[in-house]
């Protein structure tokens, strides 16, 4: 085990798998001469040259369309986006090629491509930088997606992304870059599809997507305060959906509440929230609670900017709520 | 204006019976109140306000009422008939006819509130026999334990009965309940009873079962062993030996068995039809529960096994078994079989012998009770076994003397934890 920032841990999967396998490639904007926008390709360049890691034109069609065609050929290519707003530039080629080819093409060809890109808000980046789209990517059969929340996770995870044959939608978090963590010091893989419980508790579940997860572990530990044992599971994986622990995790607290930083309407948390309903009816004890960013363009103002988005006091609150305590004022 | 009507407080009842009004016109009543006493075909029950307000009796005890028809009304002070003292002033304002309150203001990363707004009298008059606002799992509950959910009042949001009032209920018990209240609440739903495919397994038990006790002829020794000894070399082994640590009685009893059966062969043994199988090979089943059904996993030569490995290779046949992953190769082989009971307080039983084997030895609990030395009455620790005979095979005799020897070796143990081959 060694302590890491996210970021590193990023680079460590990065460095092992392009060492493992000679197809894997990066490509993206300001990744090699810049070393990243937020330093995660840093020294790539000098280690594999320009033949590995590529500087692309401000395009993400482009980026995105080349990626898919290398992959198509046998490559492995490991695409930055620069933020997960850009990747709206390349959502044709990724909902109409990336997602569909091996489909339309009868297993003939796949896309072994993984996209990482970071969103989320709080740095004041207002409307148009400031997204999550877990729910938009999520709901797109022929994507994997996947939103790590620790270091450990964050490496795992993205071996496990560059070793899949499928397109992997990998979401990072702007606001985790600088998370340290613990990762293991040998070679291991994060499944792809597996949730995981940060915390067991008995009287609610909490259910917490990319950094939500994060806060509702902080939360969970406040809520101990006030005599709630909150379970926490962090997704991981927003597509497949791992039903198993969250429904097992309903069966013992009867009680879910749902969290995640996008707008809720559609989102990740209506989805859990209409699975919960379908498999553990029987064991709930009250409505499926959920917790969504405010359905506004994100503001720039910083307090209206912090108002619109989930912390982990409304979790804190909205669990009180749950399990019938009184919510301070 | 509230109306209070005839409930329907089971599927069969059309009509019901003020028994005894409690309160009377006039008076104020609070939610919650008992009103009446009131009879239906099966049972009677208490009547409880729905509202606050001034109770209007429409119809006196003692007249039938069609479900559904209205029987009082509770009213505001004002509404109330003018025929006794005026009532105390303490009615609060009703929840039920009160205009609605200005929602209180919701911060911006709250949902809006998708309730249904339903008419508050269908959401909140339990005891009108119409909607009772119940969490799904609290409605399962109730209806496994037969707690009436009209009688509970809910402590969850919008007086939702949630989990925590039927548990609460329930422990209350029929002390708290009335005994002649019916245990059927109405948020009960579908046919009485519910047809549940087979497993696999039940299905083998069962014609496995049938086929034991239409063709095997049985008959059944019980004995009682003293386990002081037992108990006492059970917990030394566990102290001390590696790998005992969680030794069970049922191991002591398996190598007993093994060792008994090693000295009475005739036991180990199977009816061929015209003749019987002796087996050389001395394999003990035991039968393990399973969610729905049962399996005899089979430890092999038990008679060439020491307590540890008995004690470490059944309980990993167990947990096989329980997983509901035992191997074919766990489940055959059988030449005798055990059954213990005694986690459960058991006792004693007597087990269906497992075709083709002779005999099968049921186990009860371990007791602790007086025991009667050498003239006093002292505490000592019982087990009762009582065994299962294939009469074909074996005899009154041959069983008891077998059932005599692991009786002795369970009295003293010793030979029990002398390596196998003694």
């Amino acid at each position: 085990m060694a302590e890491m920032l996210y970021r590193a841990a990023l680079r460590e999967a990065l460095i092992e798998e392009m060492d493992r396998d000679p197809k894997v490639y990066v490509m993206g904007e300001d990744i090699g001469r810049f070393g990243g926008a937020y330093r995660v390709t840093d020294g790539l360049l000098d280690k594999y040259g320009e033949m590995r890691v590529v500087d692309t034109p401000i395009a993400e069609e482009v980026i995105v369309g080349c990626a898919i065609g290398s992959a198509m050929l046998g490559l492995k290519p490991v695409v930055e986006m620069m933020t997960v707003n850009f990747s709206l530039v390349a959502f044709d080629q990724i909902v109409q090629n990336a997602a569909k080819i091996r489909y339309m093409f009868g297993g003939q060809a796949t896309v072994g491509l993984v996209i990482r890109m970071p969103g989320g808000a709080g740095h004041q980046l207002s409307a148009q930088h400031s997204h999550s789209f877990e729910a938009l990517y999520g709901m797109i059969p022929g994507l994997l997606v996947v939103a790590p929340t620790t270091p450990e996770d964050a490496k795992g995870l993205l071996k496990s992304a560059i070793r899949t044959p499928n397109p992997v939608m990998f979401l990072e978090s702007m606001s985790l870059y600088n998370m340290k963590g613990e990762v293991p010091g040998e070679e291991y893989l994060t499944p792809i599809g597996k949730a995981a419980i940060r915390r067991e508790g008995k009287d609610l579940t909490i259910v917490a997507v990319s950094r939500q997860a994060v806060l509702a572990q902080l939360a969970a530990q406040k809520l101990e305060e006030e005599d709630v044992d909150a379970e926490v599971i962090d997704l991981r994986s927003i597509r497949p959906l791992d039903w198993q622990p969250i429904v097992d995790s309903v069966k013992k607290t009867n009680r879910l509440l749902v969290v995640e930083e996008g707008w809720p309407t559609y989102g990740v948390s209506a989805e859990i929230a209409a699975g919960v309903q379908k498999r553990a009816f029987d064991y709930l004890d009250g409505p499926v609670e959920r917790i969504g960013g405010a359905e506004v363009p994100m503001p720039y103002n910083q307090q209206l900017e912090k108002t619109a988005i989930p912390s982990s006091d409304d979790i804190i609150r909205r669990a009180l709520e749950m399990v019938g305590k009184k919510v301070p004022a | 204006m509230s109306d209070v009507n005839m409930p329907k407080l089971s599927d069969t009842m059309e009509e019901g019976t003020v028994i005894e009004w409690k309160k009377q016109t006039g008076d104020a009543v609070k939610k919650g109140d008992v009103l009446a006493e009131v009879e239906s075909d099966k049972a009677s029950f208490e009547l409880e306000a729905d509202a606050d307000g001034v109770l209007s009796i429409v119809v006196d005890a003692g007249t039938p009422v069609p479900v559904g028809d209205l029987i009082a009304n509770i009213g505001k002070e004002g509404e109330a008939p003018a025929q006794k003292a005026a009532p105390k002033a303490e009615a609060k304002p009703e929840p039920e006819t009160a205009r609605p309150e200005p929602a209180e203001p919701e911060s911006a990363v709250e949902e809006p509130e998708e309730e249904p707004q339903l008419p508050a009298a269908q959401v909140e008059t339990p005891s009108d026999g119409a909607r009772i606002k119940a969490s799904p799992i609290a409605a399962r509950l109730a209806a496994e334990m037969g707690v009436n959910l009209a009688q509970l009042k809910g402590s969850g949001p919008e007086g939702r009965i949630v989990k925590e009032d039927v548990l609460a209920a329930a422990k209350q018990g029929s002390a708290g309940r009335r005994p002649s209240a019916s245990p059927r609440g109405p948020a009960r739903t579908g046919p009485d009873v519910e047809h549940e495919e087979l497993t696999r397994i039940q299905t083998i038990v069962a014609r496995r079962m049938v086929e034991s006790k239409t063709t095997v002829p049985h008959f059944y020794l019980t004995t009682k062993v003293r386990m002081d000894e037992a108990v006492r070399v059970q917990k030394q082994l566990r102290e001390s030996v590696s790998g005992a640590e969680k030794l069970t009685i049922s191991d002591l009893v398996m190598r007993a068995c093994a060792i008994a059966l090693r000295r009475h062969p005739e036991v180990n043994a199977s009816w061929g039809g015209d003749h019987i199988e002796l087996k050389r090979r001395i394999n003990i089943g035991f039968a393990v529960a399973q969610p729905k059904g049962l399996v005899v996993p089979v430890l092999k030569d038990v008679d060439a096994k020491d307590l540890v490995q008995i004690s470490i290779e059944s309980r990993q046949l167990i947990e096989r078994a329980r997983a509901g992953k035992p191997s074919p190769q766990d489940l055959e082989g059988g030449t005798f079989s055990l059954s213990n009971l005694g986690m459960f307080g058991v006792t004693e039983f007597a087990a269906v012998v497992n075709v083709p084997e002779a005999a099968i030895l049921a186990v009860g609990v371990v007791a602790d009770e007086p025991v009667v030395e050498e003239g006093r009455v002292v505490p000592g620790k019982t087990m009762k076994m009582t065994l299962s005979v294939d009469h074909r095979v074996l005899y009154g005799a041959n069983g008891a003397q077998f059932l005599a020897e692991v009786k002795g070796l369970l009295e003293n143990p010793v030979s029990l934890v002398l390596p196998p081959g003694e």
